[in-house]
């Protein structure tokens, strides 16, 4: 919840910061789109004793966007949740070490929900399956977002991976 | 058996100091593989589209949108500095702030991290100047921020509420007078502490003249604390 330092997170190179800085506007578009139709959607039924049909569908697809993408983007600002009073203790060295395992533990959880997810977007794909809502969005079209949320997550984990190789003070 | 190989992983890779996220993901998979092997793992994609795409979820970004937006604009100071003089006679003296404050802004930004985070930007600079302890700041700030899961609205009941099917209203209004109740049990025990412990009183020297890294506790405020 604090604010980023003025120099930002540590950049494993410029390819990493060029889809830190596409994710984040994606994420910030889609989050003001959020909060946009919410509000809209809000007014509308208070004010107006009316609802637009398809509030809720999108709703619910942005927020699914919102999760994965925010949560790639707080894994690189290191604003994702951890207990630091141990892994602070250790040496140097051995920190690094276990922060390079940790890193391959969830690079493996994310690369299996990724394939996973993968599977059942090929899946809505290949059935025709449609949401049962106003709009019948394809699935697969807002399913995507799962293996692709994995995906970014994944590449910002490569990047942990690659500066946990560099030399104290250089990150 | 494999439950509590599960959630000695879990423990274990949270307090090793993994992302809790990953751990839980990590912990998840590894009991679905324990109890089902691989072939378990084929519904997950189904259970993580029907767990995030939810209408219900949507407060909770909205939630963390305010809640940084009031860390921006400054209310957490104003905040602190306006309940300041109410607590200032007690025994404790501004650590009640700490939790009085974090009442307040759990019932605005509906989090725990947030109001830890705009309490502690505030208050602690402030009163380790003013020569309070530095462990029983920390203490009544980690304290108070357990509140804003207590006190709705809360981002906590409404994950709560969406997996378990349970009305968001009720729960909210089940939590508001234990809340209230939380945070005057943690008064209670600052007010004991400072009666019990006079040699962890603060000091009474000044504030220094300088301007408090939030930049906006006004003089009147440095006078009367």
């Amino acid at each position: 919840m604090q604010p980023d330092k003025e120099t930002g997170p540590a950049s494993a190179g410029p390819l990493f910061d060029i889809a830190a800085r596409i994710t984040g506007a994606a994420t910030g578009t889609v989050l003001m789109a959020l909060v946009s139709l919410v509000c809209l959607e809000a007014l509308l039924r208070g004010g107006f004793n009316y609802s637009l049909g398809f509030a809720e569908e999108l709703t619910g697809y942005a927020v699914v966007f919102v999760t994965f993408f925010g949560a790639a983007l707080a894994l690189r600002g290191h604003s994702m949740f951890q207990v630091h009073f141990l892994l602070d203790v250790w040496p140097e060295g051995t920190r690094r070490w276990l922060i390079r395992a940790f890193v391959l533990i969830a690079l493996v959880i994310c690369v299996t929900l990724a394939w996973k997810t993968k599977d059942l977007t090929l899946s809505s794909f290949s059935r025709g399956k449609f949401a049962p809502t106003v709009l019948r969005t394809p699935l697969w079209i807002p399913q995507i977002i799962l293996p692709a949320g994995f995906a970014v997550l994944a590449f910002f984990l490569v990047e942990q991976l690659l500066l946990t190789f560099r030399k104290p003070g250089t990150e | 058996m494999e439950a509590i190989l599960a959630f000695g992983l879990l423990i274990g890779l949270i307090l090793g100091g993994m992302w809790v996220q990953f751990a839980v993901a990590g912990a998840g998979l590894t009991y679905i593989w324990l109890l089902k092997g691989f072939g378990g793992w084929k519904a997950l994609g189904l259970v993580s589209w029907g767990a995030a795409n939810s209408f219900t979820l949507a407060a909770i970004p909205l939630f963390v949108l305010m809640a940084e937006i009031l860390l921006g604009s400054g209310l957490s100071t104003r905040l602190y500095n306006g309940v300041a003089p109410f607590m200032r006679r007690l025994p404790g003296g501004l650590l009640h702030t700490n939790i009085a404050g974090s009442g307040i802004f759990a019932a605005i930004s509906g989090g725990s991290a947030p109001t830890a985070a705009a309490m502690s930007t505030v208050a602690l600079p402030e009163l380790t100047a003013r020569g309070y302890d530095k462990q029983l700041i920390a203490g009544s700030l980690a304290a108070g921020g357990t509140l804003g899961i207590l006190i709705p609205p809360s981002i906590t009941m409404i994950i709560y509420a969406t997996f378990t099917e349970t009305s968001i209203a009720r729960l909210f209004a089940a939590g508001l007078v234990p809340g209230i109740l939380l945070g005057l049990c943690y008064m209670g025990f600052i007010m004991t502490r400072a009666l019990v412990n006079r040699d962890r009183r603060p000091n009474p020297r000044p504030a220094p003249r300088r301007a408090s890294p939030a930049g906006r506790c006004s003089t009147s405020c440095r006078s009367s604390c």
